[in-house]
């Protein structure tokens, strides 16, 4: 047994973490790729799917904290399914390069680099039983997210819309 | 003969970070740490009740010291930006010398458990703290409030990627990359670039 964001959950064990991990990873790819493609500036893009992941983070933290600490804690092959949660999301930030002023400036690894601090915030608020806390923290996350294409001041003018509060 | 106690338990610790880093946490055993401390069973269980208990107590010292040896380096430098990068130096250095110990550091420390977290997140937050004065330098930005956790995390990120493919040697080669991703939240892409630059001549 175990307790996650203040909910006693069966640790699943072998086969079942990975036909869990998988339907899980399914169902956080389809939010978040509906709330990307609903809009059509990249900045404002970004700034959906990380509305979209963190609000789905906070409405199910049993399943969160599957797609990362749970996943951390199984070993390789837990660890290659983790990646394939950051890989995700450093995709959905790669087209801010070709938009950047700043695109040939930026280090290859960067994507994978905004993607595991994000992932990290996540992880650490399910492991608190913090989880409800994070569609407050949508905002930080999008500047974070995007001050290395547009630098600090745009970033900090998307992530502050109206209707990221 | 205190010290002498206090030497045993030393062993076991730095025993117990060896082994998890070679081996995965899961699969250690009681008996490969006392094999790798060249100590006996019954001075295992005299300063530790399992595995587990001896894990916790080697993170935390582990921890310790390693945060010391960067403040060590560190501590006289001004200003925050040398501060930030003879800081990362420091840990990339120890962590590419000890690729056991940076793998039980980074990798390992999730598969021992909610208390193994808990000590995991509280060195989040001490490198966070350490990175909060970079605030002070960018008067007049409003930074996020949680940009030097999601900075550790980026970090971390990388580092991790870095263990799991077995190159804990080519850290240093990655100075640069992880330099920027740790400073650009707060000084923007331009000035990180600078530093992402002189890190790279410097290397």
């Amino acid at each position: 047994m175990a307790v996650q964001g203040g909910q006693v959950s069966e640790r699943p064990r072998g086969d079942e973490f990975a036909h869990a991990f998988e339907a899980a990873f399914a169902r956080l790819q389809v939010v978040v790729e509906q709330a990307y493609v609903s809009q059509d500036a990249w900045p404002n893009q970004v700034a959906a799917a990380i509305g979209a992941a963190f609000a789905f983070a906070a409405t199910d933290p049993t399943v969160a904290d599957l797609l990362t600490n749970e996943a951390l804690a199984r070993g390789r092959d837990g660890f290659v399914r983790y990646q394939r949660v950051i890989e995700f999301a450093a995709r959905l930030l790669e087209p801010g390069r070709a938009l950047s002023p700043n695109g040939a400036l930026l280090p290859e690894t960067l994507e994978r680099a905004l993607a595991g601090g994000i992932v990290l915030l996540v992880a650490q608020r399910v492991d608190q039983g913090r989880a409800r806390e994070l569609p407050e923290l949508v905002p930080d996350a999008v500047q974070f997210a995007l001050t290395p294409y547009l630098g600090p001041a745009e970033a900090r003018a998307i992530a502050q819309a109206p209707d990221r509060r | 003969m205190a010290t002498d106690i206090e030497s045993r338990r030393d062993k076991l610790l730095t025993a117990m970070v060896r082994v998890v880093g070679r081996k995965g946490y899961e699969a250690t055993s009681v008996a490969d740490v006392i094999e790798e401390a060249g100590t006996s069973r019954t001075t295992f269980y005299k300063h530790f009740d399992d595995k587990h208990d001896c894990f916790l107590a080697a993170y935390e010292r582990m921890v310790d010291q390693v945060f010391a040896t960067i403040v060590a380096e560190c501590d006289g430098e001004r200003p925050w930006v040398s501060r930030v990068r003879k800081g990362l130096e420091t840990l990339i250095q120890i962590f590419s010398l000890e690729p056991e110990l940076a793998r039980t550091a980074v990798v390992e420390v999730a598969a021992a458990g909610a208390d193994a977290r808990k000590l995991h997140w509280d060195a989040v937050n001490r490198f966070k703290g350490y990175l909060e004065a970079g605030r002070e330098t960018q008067p007049g930005k409003e930074l996020p409030e949680q940009i030097s956790v999601m900075a550790v995390g980026a970090v971390s990120g990388l580092i991790f990627d870095e263990l799991l493919a077995d190159r804990a040697e080519q850290l240093p080669e990655l100075m640069p990359d992880l330099l920027f991703a740790m400073l650009v939240p707060y000084l923007g892409p331009t000035a990180a670039a600078d530093e992402m630059r002189r890190a790279a001549q410097a290397a």
